[in-house]
């Protein structure tokens, strides 16, 4: 064989007669499989659970000289070593009956009504491979069951091979510890640490490792058999980073979401969100156009809607300035969606808004710096700056986080605490809440004051750098960290969660070098196609909507996909000024915040009704395809072709063509084609060439609360949002909670578990009390439905 | 409250406990020339050390009879190296190392010293089985006495070499005996076996390279290092040298602990240290070394206690636990009782473990109880075909070696209780009480959650 690579060791073995010569330390369950085509049947090995345990020991193998069979997972390959599977060894073949025997000793012959028949391993390897029948004469072990371990999963514990890839998971992926093994022997359980729910919001990965039907989604049982399904493959839109997926359809209706394995992007996992969220019921949503008569909204026409509305916006463009029309979008469109409302927003001459703040969102501009989601894996250094925890802006990334961590990265986390990271983190610096662009701004004029690689003629003095560094905390023990870094030639990775001005992180990285190797910066947008709308032009952030709305210097908003009200962390402000606004125009799944404020609402297509591609944060552009048919059965390029009609310019009117004319327009997608993007996309980009940037900004300090108050940190978090709301599987995972400091629940008398009330600009957020050592003091911690923050919230006991 | 003198005389050939009673003060340790191999050994290297037990020949007295000196060289260099000392004994049949401990702690603290001078370890830990309650809190006041007479948490006789020693106990789990599930219990992990590699010699305490021995080995240490490794290889067989401590139970006129020279042979033991069986009872069969051994027969009697003897006769040495059986005893009973407990220790970690002592269990307590059928004691061998050697630890082994031979050994007693429908036991049998007259009526097999 010679399809070695060059310059790695290899060894040449032999597999059931096969010659082959493999990378050493290739598992011999791989080795097997990829290069000798023979199949090593297992249920307990699964690579991204870390190293093999050699429980179950299906995958036993003869291997020569060795005085007994060895479970090939926990082998590796061995130059010269002569292996014969079950294929070729009698005493492997029947140690491999003896197993699946073993396994299915009390394993209820439950197939017609497990959910999990037609596609369970157990099943399938017992056909391929099992003895035929049982000389089991006993009763078989009974349990209780099904037991819900939380809203979303059921566990049947008779069922159950004790695989242990669900505590594995728990316990060596998601780091949670929640999934465990209680008692021993035979009458070894799986169960829950103390009783509680599994709350991870990870936990549906485990419904997917589970070779048998012992966990299930609940919102899967009994709902339709392996060979009355479609999967649909697709992207979720769920967040930024767009993890690959299937969607199970059955009859017309969505009804399970599963891993598409894209080891770039998601390493076959999913977050509860993405996997579990629905936006369902479907009754419920905005399925027609509405307009506002003399009794609320009313349906009306589609083409009597179209045309008034683009009658009045072209009344009040040729009334107002350039830009007195504002187009506002947060994320959630395809790129082709997108791409037809920039058409309309330029027969409009509208301005545009697709991010939350405008100073973060040329998030391109650090493209120079920029690091795939791959190059966590083998980065030195993590750096996670700010307010939110990562997974709340893009699940997934949290695994990717703890495994470069486990692998000996050099986890630093900058910002005010309560999250659960710090836990396990080398570095904790701990800011004021709000205080992320201060800190950038401190590491970037800090990296240039001692001397980093590219000093800059603008250097700020040693003073500037000591009030900024004190601003930010420990930002000086971070820089020693990165420069360390850097000098060994190592990879740091930036992960940022906040509003963090782009020129800022731009002046970091050029100051780290980020620019050169494989680390750099990995910003979060808060939208999930954030990046994809920006890609096709609709730029600017809500911030300067909002200014130009109170103003009075942009009279109609046309707010597509996205509740500013609740949103923003300015809800209270949009509110207001949406109220004095002459149009208002809102494109929405279900009646939101925007809705009720709005003359004409239009029906939203989402995640499953929509064909196109989306961009994640790395600027990888994916494949969405629908399983279902648009909510008012017309798309939303076919309606906004029509809208556009009556605005006198032309849009495309399916996917492809709108992305063939983006691909020609648009650089961030040059050289792509729709025909070629394939189901597991490739990330097409390169880095520019890194340029000074401007000097950073001073950053204003987060301002002090009034006496008594608290400091609010309440970005949105992961299980929030229209889908999450109506999921009531997903009850668990959106149960409000109030992180308060230790030392402030002392001084409040507030023990843990207690019934908290916190009371902010936004509203009133009620929920059991967790205690944090490491939570900033004055500073309280709230998973409110939508985004806030401020200075001013208070604090008691409830009731 | 004067202590009963429960301990056995000490025979001619004791080195390991050569005295009558204890001496748990360390005033009597020093004063019999306790912590002298120390300072012989704190004079020589590590590699002097090594080659001292290699030349001993000294072979691991917890059950696999590995050569100590080889294991101790195999270590990996590190910074941070650790000696963890196996105290789980919970093998049935076997309280050896409860006697060194209640007896001669210091002796275990003199090897412990040793062993850690030999690998400059950064800490040593003794892992003692979590009901040896009364033993651990010896070896504590042995520690603190060593401790207060400078061997402990200071500088090593005169050396810049500072030794720690600590107790952890177990929570009564039986697989914490086997090394790898102990260092998952001493890591505050679950207690169950991990797949080797990576073994403890590289990846063992706080996952930093682990030496790990038995507390008979290191407690024979002090003794090889005083006689020197060739004079104590010079007793016993070539293969099998020195003395090894003996626990002698069951229908033996004087049970107890016994140090015996590996050249003697298992009628030394039973006849001649036991006094044979109680008068009017014959030999049926006896367990040579822990329960988890294939049973050797009357005609066996002759068999050295050599590991390599053991061995040859079809069985194993083991722990050296030998438990008498006379004829009273019923097999099926027996055997029903050993699967018993290997079921309720076994961990889980694996199929055919987790379910295979469990279906011996139920099969075997079937046929006590009258209902089986001789298809199933066919049965009862394949599976105990199918559990030895495919389990990721040897506890699958212990409960199929010895099942499969008492139905080897006495396949017509084993098949009695099909052709008369019941145990043919008196109720007044050997292990009858374990068994109450409930099994007579159909078996509650089925456990709810």
């Amino acid at each position: 064989m010679s399809a070695t690579v060059p310059g790695t060791e290899t060894v040449t073995l032999q597999i059931d007669g096969r010659e082959i010569t493999v990378p050493k330390g290739t598992s011999l369950v791989v080795a097997a499989a990829e290069h000798a085509g023979v199949e090593i049947p297992v249920f307990c090995y699964e690579p991204r659970l870390g190293p093999p345990i050699g429980a179950c020991r299906m995958c036993l193998v003869e291997i020569e000289g060795a005085p007994k069979l060895q479970a090939a997972c926990t082998m590796s390959c061995g130059d010269g070593m002569v292996v014969k599977t079950a294929e070729t060894s009698e005493q492997a073949k029947d140690a491999q009956d003896g197993v699946l025997e073993f396994m299915l000793l009390n394993h209820p012959l439950d197939c017609p009504v497990c959910d999990k028949g037609g596609e369970c391993p157990l099943q399938d390897l017992t056909f391929r491979y099992g003895p035929g029948n049982s000389r089991m004469t006993l009763p078989k072990r009974t349990y209780e069951k099904p037991l819900p371990i939380s809203s979303s999963i059921v566990l049947d514990r008779e069922r159950c091979i004790l695989c242990y890839r669900c505590t594995r998971f728990s316990g060596d992926v998601a780091e949670d510890g929640e999934l465990v093994a209680r008692e021993r022997g035979a009458t070894s359980v799986i169960a829950t640490f103390d009783e509680q729910p599994y709350a991870n919001a990870f936990s549906g990965n485990v419904t997917e490792l589970c070779p048998v039907g012992a966990l299930l989604p609940t919102a899967y049982r009994f709902k339709a058999r392996p060979w009355e399904i479609v999967n649909v493959p697709t992207t979720c839109t769920g967040c930024a980073t767009g993890c690959n997926t299937w969607a199970t359809l059955r009859e017309g209706k969505v009804e399970r979401i599963l891993s598409r394995n894209h080891p770039d992007v998601d390493e076959g996992w999913l977050c509860d969100k993405g996997r579990f969220a629905r936006y369902e019921p479907r009754d419920e949503r905005i399925a027609a156009p509405l307009h506002r008569g003399a009794t609320g909204l009313e349906p009306a026409p589609w083409d009597e809607v179209l045309s008034t509305t683009a009658k009045r916006l072209r009344h009040l463009q040729a009334t107002g300035d350039a830009g007195a029309i504002a187009i506002v979008t947060g994320g959630a469109l395809t790129n082709e969606e997108a791409h037809a409302w920039r058409a309309i927003a330029d027969a409009l001459k509208a301005r545009t808004a697709s991010a939350p703040v405008a100073a973060n969102a040329a998030w391109e501009r650090l493209d120079a710096y920029a690091a795939p989601l791959a190059a966590i894996d083998r980065a030195d250094v993590v750096v996670v700056i700010g307010d939110q925890e990562p997974t709340d802006r893009a699940g997934t990334i949290d695994l990717r986080i703890r495994k470069a961590r486990r692998a000996g990265a050099h986890l630093a986390i900058v910002g005010p605490g309560g999250t659960s990271l710090e836990p396990d983190a080398g570095t904790f610096a701990r800011t004021l809440p709000g205080a992320g662009a201060s800190v950038v701004a401190a590491l970037a004029a800090a990296a240039v004051a001692v001397g980093g690689e590219r000093v800059r003629a603008d250097a700020p003095t040693a003073g500037s750098v000591e009030s900024l560094a004190a601003q930010a905390g420990a930002a000086e023990e971070l820089l020693g960290l990165l420069a360390a870094a850097r000098a060994a030639a190592r990879r740091p990775g930036l992960f940022v969660t906040d509003p963090v001005a782009t020129a800022d992180l731009e002046a970091l990285g050029w100051a780290l070098g980020l620019d050169a190797g494989d680390g750099g910066i990995v910003p979060l947008p808060a939208g999930a196609n954030e990046r994809g709308e920006r890609a096709v032009g609709l730029v600017g952030g809500w911030d300067e909507v909002l200014a130009g709305l109170e103003q009075g210097t942009v009279s109609g908003v046309i707010l597509v996909g996205c509740d500013t009200v609740v949103e923003s962390a300015d809800g209270e402000r949009w509110q207001m000024a949406l109220a004095q606004t002459d149009v208002v125009i809102s494109v929405a799944a279900f009646t939101n915040g925007v809705t009720s404020q709005s003359q004409v609402v239009l029906p939203l297509d989402v995640e499953h009704e929509r064909e196109g591609t989306v961009m994640n944060l790395e600027g990888r552009v994916q494949r969405v395809r629908p399983s279902l048919p648009p909510i008012s059965g017309v798309s939303m390029l076919e309606w906004t072709a029509r809208f556009a009609g009556f605005l006198d310019v032309a849009t495309p009117t399916t996917a492809a063509k709108a992305f063939s004319a983006i691909a020609a327009s648009a650089p961030a997608f040059a050289g792509l084609s729709w025909s070629t993007l394939g189901e597991r996309a490739d990330l097409h980009r390169t880095r520019p060439a890194a340029e000074r940037p401007a000097a950073p900004a001073p950053a204003a300090p987060p301002a002090a609360p009034p006496d008594g108050a608290f400091r609010l940190i309440a970005p949105r978090p992961l299980f929030s949002g229209a889908a999450v709301e109506r999921t009531d599987t997903l009850a668990h995972q959106r149960a409000p909670y109030v992180v308060l400091a230790r030392e402030d629940a002392e001084r409040l008398g507030i023990g843990r578990g207690d019934e908290v009330r916190v009371r902010h600009a936004a509203g009133e957020h009620v929920g059991p009390a967790r205690i944090s050592r490491r939570l900033v003091p004055g500073a309280v911690r709230i998973n409110w439905r939508g985004s806030a923050a401020g200075t001013s919230a208070t604090v008691g006991a409830a009731g | 409250m004067p202590e009963a003198p429960t301990f056995a005389a000490p025979t001619e050939s004791s080195i390991l406990l050569p005295f009558a009673g204890t001496r748990r003060e360390i005033a009597e340790y020093e004063a019999t020339g306790g912590y002298q191999s120390l300072r012989k050994a704190v004079g020589m290297t590590s590699e002097q050390l090594v080659d001292e037990m290699i030349a001993s020949n000294l072979r691991g007295r917890g059950g696999a009879g590995f050569p100590a000196g080889r294991k101790a060289s195999f270590l990996a260099p590190g910074e941070d190296r650790y000696l963890v000392i196996n105290g789980d004994e919970s093998e049935p049949g076997t309280f050896k190392d409860r006697e060194i401990i209640l007896r001669n702690p210091h002796m275990l603290i003199e090897g412990i010293l040793i062993y850690l001078w030999m690998i400059k370890g950064a800490g040593a830990y003794i892992y003692i089985r979590g009901e040896y309650a009364k033993e651990a809190a010896i070896l504590e006041g042995a520690i603190a006495q060593a401790r207060a007479a400078g061997y402990i948490g200071q500088p090593l006789l005169g050396t810049d070499y500072v030794p720690n020693v600590y107790v952890h106990r177990g929570a009564g789990a039986y697989i914490c005996g086997e090394e790898t599930a102990l260092l998952s219990s001493l890591n505050g992990e679950r207690g169950q076996p991990t797949a080797k590699p990576p073994f403890p010699a590289v990846s063992g305490a706080f996952k930093k390279p682990t030496l790990l021995n038995n507390v008979e080995t290191v407690a024979t240490v002090p003794v090889i290092i005083g006689m020197g490794g060739a004079a104590y290889a010079g007793i016993g067989t070539e293969q099998s040298t020195g003395t090894k401590m003996f626990s002698l139970s069951g229908h033996v006129r004087n049970p107890g602990n016994y140090e015996m020279p590996l050249s003697a042979t298992y009628r030394d033991l039973i006849d001649g240290k036991g006094g044979g069986l109680p008068e009017g009872r014959t030999l049926k069969a006896f367990v040579p070394g822990g329960s988890s051994m294939p049973i050797l027969m009357p005609n066996q009697l002759d068999t050295g206690l050599a590991f390599e003897a053991v061995v040859a006769a079809g069985s194993m040495a083991g722990s050296g636990a030998v438990i008498v059986v006379d004829d009273r005893t019923c097999m099926v009973r027996f055997a029903l009782r050993t699967a018993e407990f290997y079921k309720h220790e076994s961990c889980g970690k694996c199929t055919p473990c987790r379910e295979g002592t469990r279906w011996i269990t139920e099969l075997l307590r079937k046929l006590e109880s009258g209902l089986g059928t001789t298809e199933e004691i066919d049965l009862l061998l394949n599976i105990c075909d199918r559990v030895e050697g495919n389990c990721l630890c040897v506890l699958g082994d212990a409960c199929a070696m010895p099942v499969r031979s008492h139905i080897r050994n006495f396949r017509d007693e084993i098949e009695e209780p099909v052709r008369l429908g019941r145990c043919p036991c008196p109720d007044d049998a050997p292990m009858a009480d374990l068994y109450p007259p409930l099994l007579r009526a159909p078996l509650p097999l089925v456990h709810a959650g």
